[in-house]
């Protein structure tokens, strides 16, 4: 008798414990692509979050450092991604002259706008720590694209918020006297007021 | 693999307890010819689920807020009230259930503190509502047909297994919207045309519960039973949530219906 008690015992707090479940949806905005390990998945909600790889390497954002941001001086629009490759703090940097919204809410001239990036009117650069020092390299870009797929004016609870950016790059180039190639890239984060600058 | 556990330790148990009765107490139950009985039962349970994949529901948007803590999360529960008559054979050892029953289930789903709905897509513009709470609630009067065997007995106290099958039929529903700011309410309609809202007239599950019956001398028992995970046979039964099982706990009473 008490052996079966003790057996009905184990046996009903293996099943109940195995079915306790802790609901939570999304811990993190970083939805993991299944297909590019890694990486995000594609989004267009605003995650604030984007990834490539630089050749096997991953570059991506991560939990602490905001995005995204967009500074516009003069002619030019910059678009800065801060993230990490293996834990290494890294920025890339992609330069569009020829481009200059006013504020967050006229970023939506680029909706479906493709860009080479080898044309004279783009540069970019990448800025990583090399022997503790901040180290700025301009790609010399072979051939590339930045795709923004959908440009978005957020307005919540009828208020205007921000400008969600959507979108791909793919490109090759050469760094540290090596072609690599920089693909998959894919980006969906949110300018507002506090990540939109022109100055 | 926790069913099949389950299984072979109450088959264990029934054996031993089979070999371990005492013949005194054998002998006092089955002079107990009460074959009717009728009962009230008490249900309330947990409904597991995923949330509906199709449904426009974004997160967080404050770009520079990593939002690593916060979430969604959501509350689903069934509970009911039934009345059953029973029929045992073979002994008293098995009983035969059916009745009537009415269930209401319901899901919440709540923001850590809001989330964001997506109501309107207009060009580039795109229109989130901030939401507290999205709640549904269903009512249904059903007939179960319930198995119900007599593991071992001891003195007043028996040991039962029960399995069964109910059909529901929806009678009431609600679906209702919580914004975080009152004078979103306008948009109301506009937030309930984006969901689904057709859900399965007709609920049916499978379920199996373990439970404890205490007999009293004028033949009144009082029923204890655990609802182990059990299994929804429909589908589509919310507007939120997909539920893939429910557990739960009931408490009955039955009465004998003794023939003249």
């Amino acid at each position: 008798m008490k052996k079966n008690i003790i057996l009905l015992t184990i046996t009903f707090a293996v099943i109940f414990c195995s079915c306790s479940k802790d609901y939570n949806l999304y811990r993190s905005i970083f939805v993991q692509d299944p297909d590019n390990p890694g990486l995000p998945k594609y989004s267009e909600w605003g995650y604030n979050t984007f990834g490539a790889y630089i050749d096997r390497k991953t570059f991506t954002s991560n939990y602490y450092d905001l995005p995204a941001k967009v500074i516009v001086r003069q002619d030019t629009m910059n678009i800065i991604f801060l993230g990490e490759i293996g834990y290494k703090p890294v920025s890339m940097k992609f330069s569009f002259i020829g481009y200059s919204p006013s504020n967050y809410k006229a970023l939506s001239i680029l909706n479906e706008k493709s860009i080479d990036l080898k044309s004279d009117d783009c540069i970019v650069t990448i800025t990583e720590k090399i022997n503790d020092k901040d180290t700025t390299i301009t790609f010399n870009i072979l051939e590339g694209e930045f795709i923004f797929n959908k440009v978005q004016n957020l307005y919540v609870d009828n208020e205007s918020t921000q400008s969600i950016l959507s979108g791909y790059f793919d490109f090759k180039t050469e760094y540290k006297q090596e072609p690599i190639s920089i693909s998959k890239g894919r980006f969906d984060v949110g300018i507002g007021d506090d990540n939109f600058f022109n100055y | 693999m926790r069913y099949l556990l389950l299984f072979f330790s109450l088959l264990i148990c029934t054996l031993n307890m089979h070999s371990q009765e005492n013949s005194e107490d054998n002998k006092k139950e089955t002079t107990k010819k009460n074959r009717f009985f009728i009962g009230i039962e008490a249900f309330t349970g947990v409904v597991e689920s995923d949330l509906k994949e199709n449904l426009d529901i974004r997160q967080n948007i404050e770009p520079s807020y990593y939002n690593y803590y916060s979430g969604l999360y959501t509350v689903s529960s069934m509970y009911g009230i039934s009345i059953k008559p029973e029929y045992r054979f073979a002994n008293n050892r098995l009983g035969i259930i059916s009745g009537i029953k009415y269930t209401r289930s319901n899901s919440n789903i709540y923001g850590d503190p809001h989330f964001y709905f997506r109501y309107r897509t207009d060009g580039t513009d795109t229109y989130y509502a901030k939401i507290d709470r999205f709640a549904e609630h269903y009512d249904y009067i059903g007939i179960p047909v319930e198995l119900r065997y007599f593991a071992f007995q001891y003195k007043y106290i028996a040991l039962f297994i029960r399995i069964g099958v109910d059909f529901n039929f929806k009678v009431n529903s609600k679906i209702d919207v919580e914004f975080t700011k009152e004078s979103m309410s306008n948009v109301k309609d506009e937030v309930l045309d984006k969901i689904d809202l057709n859900t399965n007239s007709f609920y049916s599950s499978f379920y199996h519960s373990v439970g404890l019956r205490f007999m009293k001398d004028n033949g009144f028992h009082i029923n204890g039973e655990i609802v182990m995970p059990s299994p929804f046979i429909t589908q589509d039964n919310f507007a939120f949530i997909d539920p893939y099982m429910y557990y739960g706990f009931k408490i009955s009473v039955l009465m004998p219906i003794k023939k003249n």
